[in-house]
């Protein structure tokens, strides 16, 4: 077959390197990040407990009265399930951000931004509030599971109505999108509200705690629960990154190279609300996670998704695990609520990313 | 048999059918054209037969019907080539050729130097690690050609002839491009595949296409070779405006256009 003919005039532009880094070497740098940021999160905080010295009575290192069991207690009671738990919610975030990011085919695209967490918030607070009165006998024996299954069909109901409104043959309106999601938003902040006013005391109690938005609830049921969903949905990704790749040139021309769009569609529509809905169920309203590390990450090692689902994940948790040590320490022995310093972080970024992207944008 | 056919296809959007009763045949081996004016259904017949609509009625692809495909299986064996993508991401040149290179069921591993090899025979040789959004318009739909190309790279597998389906590939590209993209789809149509493609130049239409299609509200007004379907009435008819179809020797058919009012000689001669 001929070439066309005109390949000689062409070949003069030059090329230019525009990936300043090998997606692998960022990943195992990434791994090395996150035991880097845990490491730091199981020392820091207003207690002077040694996570060494802990570190070194689990491996069976030293004397085996070395350590204080008070230093055992806050290490291992404390912070270790808080360390994991950061790890795993800003995974789910960041993942979720890339995952919605890819199907809506747009990089500002965030459950966050766009309304899913106050749907999953609505839902959460609605089981609080109303669970209760459901006297279902199934609500108690699985406690640690109905809240974030509330929160998760919560977030669910808000992406497909948010997808349904938004996306007219294929094509995402971005500016439409991002104007529901603040009327959703707004939607399922009222409803909340509404909950609030009807709440008893118990239940305001329960609910302030939570909307605060803190990993300081940490507990390893909890954990589990979180870890449940994070590994059910981080595992069906690999299936996904050729498709979420094939969807960046449009629902057409992914189903012409053999995509299932539809069914793509669906399963990244559950599993952005399955993984918004349980953080936000164990951790509150965290924002920018997800618009914030897969952007970072995209400008490091390109939008492939085969190498930026695993990177996000690990980025994620990694930022998540260093701004919890944050909120943590700058005003010991008090804390911050996480949400404040990932926003004093994110908003910024965000505004940034807006900026320079204004020409592009057209909204 | 190494056709891709419809019988009595009808696509409707919401009350109106687009397409009204299409019989239409394309044959490997040949480039088949579908020419016609703005609304006459040309794009909506190429989703139909890529699978991208939902029709009534027959679409045959190489004898089997095309509800009978797999979405995968449809992707080994034809490739659409539209006439502009928009990449959402900054992915690099060669990231979206090689999306072609996996797409569909690849029974024959294909290596990675055919990225490079597909960017050459678009005249894009180098080009693999830019980003897509620093290219121009052109350089763009050549980027999507060379992924198309890939994913269909030989003309003929083991289930028949390959199909290279393009709506308005030239729509973006010069005329040295446009005669360059249109020398590669003849080369593929020699080589044993088959083309069907979208145009509106009558010229281009003329000069590549074994087969014309003409189409009208959503029916086949005309089909055969150029000289066939290329006549005063028909064109009069479909396009309701003054085209003269005329043959020169060393070219074939070609058509000039005419203004409706006067030709632009006499209007200066008037003043």
């Amino acid at each position: 077959m001929a070439e066309m003919a005109f390949a000689a005039e062409d070949q003069t532009r030059r090329s230019r390197v525009t990936r300043p880094a090998l997606p692998q070497v960022v990943i195992a740098l990434l791994v090395l990040g996150v035991v880097v940021a845990s490491g730091i999160s199981l020392t820091a905080g207003a207690s002077d407990a040694s996570a060494l010295a802990v570190a070194g009575h689990w491996l069976g290192l030293g004397e085996v009265n070395a350590i204080a069991p008070r230093d055992l207690l806050i290490v291992e009671q404390i912070r270790l399930p808080r360390v994991v738990m950061g790890l795993l919610v800003g995974a789910a975030l960041a993942v979720s951000g890339v995952v919605m990011q890819g199907i809506f085919r747009n990089p500002l695209a965030d459950p966050g931004l766009a309304g899913v967490s106050a749907g999953a918030g609505l839902g959460a607070a609605g089981m609080i509030v109303l669970g209760g009165s459901l006297a279902l006998p199934a609500i108690r024996i699985f406690s640690y599971a109905t809240l974030p299954a509330a929160a998760f069909l919560g977030g669910l109901l808000t992406t497909v109505i948010l997808y349904g409104i938004s996306t007219r043959l294929g094509r995402t309106s971005i500016a439409t999108m991002l104007l529901a999601g603040i009327a959703l938003g707004a939607l399922s902040g009222a409803a909340t509200g509404v909950l609030v006013y009807m709440a008893d005391d118990k239940q305001l109690r329960d609910l302030t705690f939570w909307s605060m938005g803190s990993l300081g609830g940490a507990t390893w049921p909890k954990i589990a629960t979180m870890a449940l969903v994070l590994a059910a949905s981080l595992a069906a990704l690999p299936f996904m990154a050729r498709g979420l790749n094939a969807l960046a040139l449009g629902e057409a021309a992914a189903w012409h190279m053999g995509i299932p769009v539809e069914r793509l569609k669906r399963t990244a529509i559950v599993i952005v609300a399955a993984m918004t809905g349980a953080s936000v169920a164990v951790s509150g309203g965290i924002g920018f996670v997800g618009i914030v590390v897969p952007h970072i990450l995209r400008l490091a090692i390109g939008p492939d998704h085969r190498f930026l689902l695993p990177a996000s994940a690990l980025l994620g948790g990694a930022l998540l695990v260093l701004a919890d040590s944050v909120a943590r320490t700058v005003v010991a022995p008090a804390e911050l609520p996480i949400g404040i310093i990932t926003a004093i972080a994110g908003a910024p970024f965000f505004l940034w990313l807006l900026l320079r992207r204004r020409n592009v944008l057209d909204l | 048999m190494s056709t891709i056919s419809t019988d009595n296809l009808v696509v409707r959007y919401g009350a109106m059918a687009v397409l009204d009763g299409v019989n239409f045949l394309a044959r490997a081996g040949e480039v088949t054209v579908i020419a016609g004016p703005n609304g006459s259904g040309k794009s909506t017949l190429v989703k139909a037969i890529s699978g991208e609509v939902a029709a009534s009625g027959a679409i045959i692809i190489n004898s089997r019907a095309l509800s009978a495909y797999k979405g995968w299986q449809l992707a080994a064996q034809r490739a659409v080539l539209a006439q502009e993508t928009t990449v959402a991401f900054p992915f690099t040149v060669a990231e979206i050729v090689s999306l072609g290179i996996t797409a569909g069921a690849m029974r024959v591993e294909r290596p990675a130097s055919m990225i490079e090899l597909a960017l050459q025979r678009v005249g894009l040789s180098g080009f693999g690690s830019r980003r897509v959004q620093t290219l121009s318009g052109g350089e763009r739909q050549r980027v999507q050609l060379a992924r198309v190309l890939c994913q269909i790279w030989e003309p003929v597998s083991a289930e028949g002839p390959r199909w290279l389906i393009m709506d308005e590939p030239v729509a973006s590209l010069d005329i040295r491009h446009q005669i360059a993209l249109m020398d590669l789809a003849r080369d593929y149509a020699k080589a044993g595949g088959g083309v069907i493609a979208v145009m509106h130049d009558l010229n281009l239409s003329a000069m590549y296409g074994d087969h014309v299609v003409l189409m009208k509200s959503g029916r086949v007004a005309a089909a055969g070779g150029p000289a066939e379907v290329l006549r005063p009435e028909t064109l009069a008819d479909v396009f309701a405006c003054p085209l003269h179809p005329n043959v020169a020797p060393s070219h074939g058919v070609f058509v000039l256009p005419q203004s409706t009012l006067v030709s632009p000689a006499l209007a200066y001669a008037a003043e």
